[in-house]
Parts: C-alpha cells; sequence; structure tokens
C-alpha cells in the first residue's frame, strides 16, 4: 500500500515536472506510461488546467496575514520538532536504552521475541527505531519482560526512535531512507496468524 | 563567502551554509540546493541552528508564495486561503521530517512535489464541493463526482479562458493547436506548422512564447 503511494507519488511529481501546462497529447502519453495512474493523472491534468484558468484571470499575491500565519506556522513546527531532542537530551543521561534494557534483563531480541510470544521481526524493528505509534498492549507486555515501568520503556523507545537504524534498507542511488512504520503495519505484515494478529491489535 | 553564482556548498557542509546564510545570499540558490543542505543540517549534533533554522524560513516564505500560485483565490472559499495553509502545514512537516518522502521530494524537485501536493489538497476541496449540488458551477454536461472531476465541456472552457488571456492572434493559434495534443511538426500526420502555414522553427517559437507568457503571467509557481 506504502510502495503503491509512493509510485502514484513519483509519477505524478514527474507528470507535472515535463508538463507544466499539460495537453491532450501529454496526458494521454503519461497515461500509457502508467496505466495504474490514468484517473489520478487525468485528474491532476484537469485541475492543473482549472487552477492555471482561475490564475491567469485573477492573480493572488500573499497578504500580510497569510504571511504572519506562515511564520507563526514554521517557528511551530520547528518547536514542536526540537523537542523531541529536548526529551532526548534530558533522558539520553538520565535512562538506559532500549539495548542497556534487554542486557539487564538478560535477554537477546529473539528470546524477548519467544516470551512475549511475537514474532522476532517486530522485536527488530522496535529495537532498530524503525516501528511509531505503538499500542499500550504490546508496551505493556514488553515492559514486562524487560523489568522496566511503562514510562522508563516509552522513554527508550522514543530515543530508538529519533535515531533508527537503515539496518540493510539504503539504496544504491540516491540517499537511503529510512522506512518507518506503525507498529499496526508492522504487525500485518510480520506473517503472524490473523487471531495473533488481532490480539496484539486489540485495545486493552 | 564565494559568490552564489558559483557552485553551491555541499549539503552537510555547515560552514560554508552558515557563511551563505550570514551574507543573505540564500535567494541566489536553487531551492532544491537550499532544501537538502536544510535537510543535511537541521538538528545535526553540533552544527550550530540558529543559521538553520533561518534557512527553514526562507524556504518556507518559498514554499508559500508558490503554493499560493498553485490555488485557485476564486474556486474555493475564504480566497483559497484554507487550501493554501493545510498544503504549506504538510509540506513544512515533511520539510522538517528527516524520513518523509516529501521532504526528499522537495529536494529533487521543489516546485513539482508543491504543485503535485496542492493538487491533491485541491482535487479534495472540489470533490467535497461538487458533492454539495448548491455549489455546483458545470457549463456543460454534468460530470459525475464519484467517476470524474470535471466534465469534458468544463475542461475545455478552462483551456478556453486560457486561450483568451493571449492576446497575440497568431501566438493564440498555435497555443490552441498544441493544447489539442497537435505537434509542432510531423512527417506523418497535420501539424501546427502545416496546419498554419508556417515553418516548424516559427511554429515551435510561437507556442514556446506563449508558454514563457504564462508562466510570466502567473508569476512565482
Amino acid at each position: 500500500m506504502e510502495d503503491n503511494q509512493q509510485e502514484r507519488d513519483e509519477a505524478l511529481i514527474a507528470f507535472h515536472e515535463e508538463c507544466d501546462i499539460p495537453t491532450r497529447a501529454d496526458v494521454e502519453r503519461w497515461v500509457v506510461l502508467h496505466p495504474k495512474f490514468a484517473h489520478d493523472i487525468r485528474e491532476h491534468a484537469a485541475v492543473r488546467l482549472a487552477m492555471l484558468a482561475d490564475t491567469i484571470e485573477a492573480a493572488v499575491e500573499l497578504d500580510d496575514d497569510m504571511i504572519a500565519r506562515a511564520g507563526s506556522r514554521v517557528q511551530a513546527a520547528m518547536f514542536a520538532a526540537e523537542a523531541g531532542d529536548r526529551v532526548v537530551d534530558a533522558t539520553a543521561e538520565a535512562g538506559p536504552t532500549l539495548n542497556g534494557m534487554l542486557k539487564s534483563a538478560g535477554l537477546t531480541q529473539p528470546e524477548l521475541a519467544r516470551r512475549l510470544p511475537i514474532k522476532r521481526v517486530v522485536v527488530a524493528d522496535l529495537f532498530a527505531g524503525r516501528m511509531r505509534d505503538l499500542r499500550p498492549r504490546f508496551s505493556t507486555a514488553i515492559s514486562r519482560e524487560l523489568g522496566v515501568s511503562v514510562a522508563a520503556f516509552n522513554v527508550a523507545h522514543a530515543h530508538a526512535a529519533r535515531i533508527p537504524a537503515l539496518g540493510g534498507r539504503a539504496k544504491s542511488v540516491g540517499q537511503p531512507v529510512v522506512n518507518q512504520r506503525t507498529f499496526e503495519e508492522i504487525i500485518r505484515s510480520s506473517g503472524m496468524s490473523e487471531e495473533e494478529i488481532a490480539y496484539w491489535l486489540a485495545d486493552v | 563567502m564565494s559568490d552564489a553564482d558559483d557552485e553551491p556548498p555541499l549539503p552537510g557542509d555547515h560552514q560554508s551554509w552558515r557563511l551563505v546564510v550570514n551574507h543573505g545570499q540564500l535567494s541566489g540558490f536553487p531551492e532544491g540546493v537550499i532544501v537538502g543542505a536544510i535537510r543535511a543540517n537541521y538538528r545535526r549534533l553540533g552544527v550550530d541552528q540558529q543559521f538553520v533554522r533561518e534557512m527553514i524560513r526562507f524556504i518556507s516564505r518559498r514554499m508559500l508564495e508558490v503554493i499560493r500560485g498553485e490555488i485557485s483565490s476564486t474556486a474555493f472559499p475564504n480566497q483559497g486561503r484554507d487550501v493554501v495553509e493545510d498544503v504549506h502545514a504538510a509540506m513544512l512537516d515533511a520539510l522538517l521530517s528527516p524520513t518523509a518522502a516529501d521532504g526528499e521530494g522537495l529536494r529533487k524537485w521543489f516546485k513539482s512535489t508543491l504543485r503535485t501536493r496542492s493538487i491533491d489538497h485541491a482535487r479534495k476541496a472540489i470533490i467535497a464541493k461538487k458533492r454539495n449540488p448548491d455549489t455546483v458551477d458545470d457549463p456543460g454536461d454534468m460530470a459525475d463526482p464519484q467517476t470524474e472531476l470535471f466534465s469534458h465541456a468544463e475542461q475545455e472552457v478552462y483551456v478556453q479562458r486560457i486561450l483568451e488571456s493571449i492576446r497575440d492572434k497568431d501566438k493564440r493559434a498555435a497555443f490552441m493547436l498544441h493544447m489539442q495534443g497537435v505537434p509542432c511538426s510531423s512527417k506523418k500526420g497535420p501539424s501546427i506548422a502545416s496546419i498554419l502555414g508556417i515553418s516548424p522553427d516559427t511554429a515551435a517559437s510561437r507556442v514556446a512564447a506563449v508558454q514563457k507568457q504564462l508562466t510570466k503571467k502567473i508569476g512565482n509557481s
């Protein structure tokens, strides 16, 4: 699903990159190139022409209010992004990492996975910082096995997610991209039975 | 600090980028290059963050200008401000996220990534508008909001309006054929050159002139 979305986005961005003012011939050519996204390409071309027609007739300029609001938005976005760093900085000295907790509990990742029990790939993604939006049932179970409080586990997880490992996902072209997924996505693609998946995704 | 016309510093060369910011030279570099520098240095340990934040504010303003140019001020309530602000907020998040695909998109294809996301948001707003029968404005055959955004007649009207903004009749005629998908020159069938009785070079030159004129009219987008 995620790959399909990325493929769709790449096709549309490439379409707009090449066809500034799309003609019928452009649209048909791109539809042949990307039949899977024919509907998106046609609609993007139509919206582009509609917006262009309006913009040519009634040119719009930024007003002071919009500029001020955008200024506030960028400050808030930076504050939010950096708030994570402040938490991590404060806890880095105070609390152990996930791997530290695992070591203190005298466990390895495969052993922890067997105890839960859950697929190893789920535990591996957690420790590599590639997991977000954890569910309470999972956090509680992991904390119990590691012998730490849920709060301490959450802090250690936040730290791991802040500096995720690339793990074998580096690409031969372009910059390496970390593929962070939600807990639900990881559980659903883990290969566990429907019953096990339902258990881990159920609300506590 | 070297002149902004020179090769830009490498993305991770934070000392050079700090000088670029201090000398007020950011506007001399392509937006995508600046996005690359932001993504390489933002929240990076040991790097002074003041100049990085300055680059973020600069790019945020450029994003706002581009998005404003992509969204009609007449098709949506509140002059399209809500749509513009939604896109801007989403793209800011992507810019600041080290893992967001759109953040990387901004680095590689700054304007096309913003256009794609602007159209995605505009499309949603248009669908919502079309589902409300009181606000449907269809000049000909009705578009089915479940399957298509604009009817064929509506699309023709948009193209016609774009064409009407071109004052030069010769250029307008060439561009009209271009929008219909007729090539500038062709050995196999009709072309703009053969239909209008002009040389292929003249046909191509007229189409290019209109494209340039339209780009100028719509300013920053």
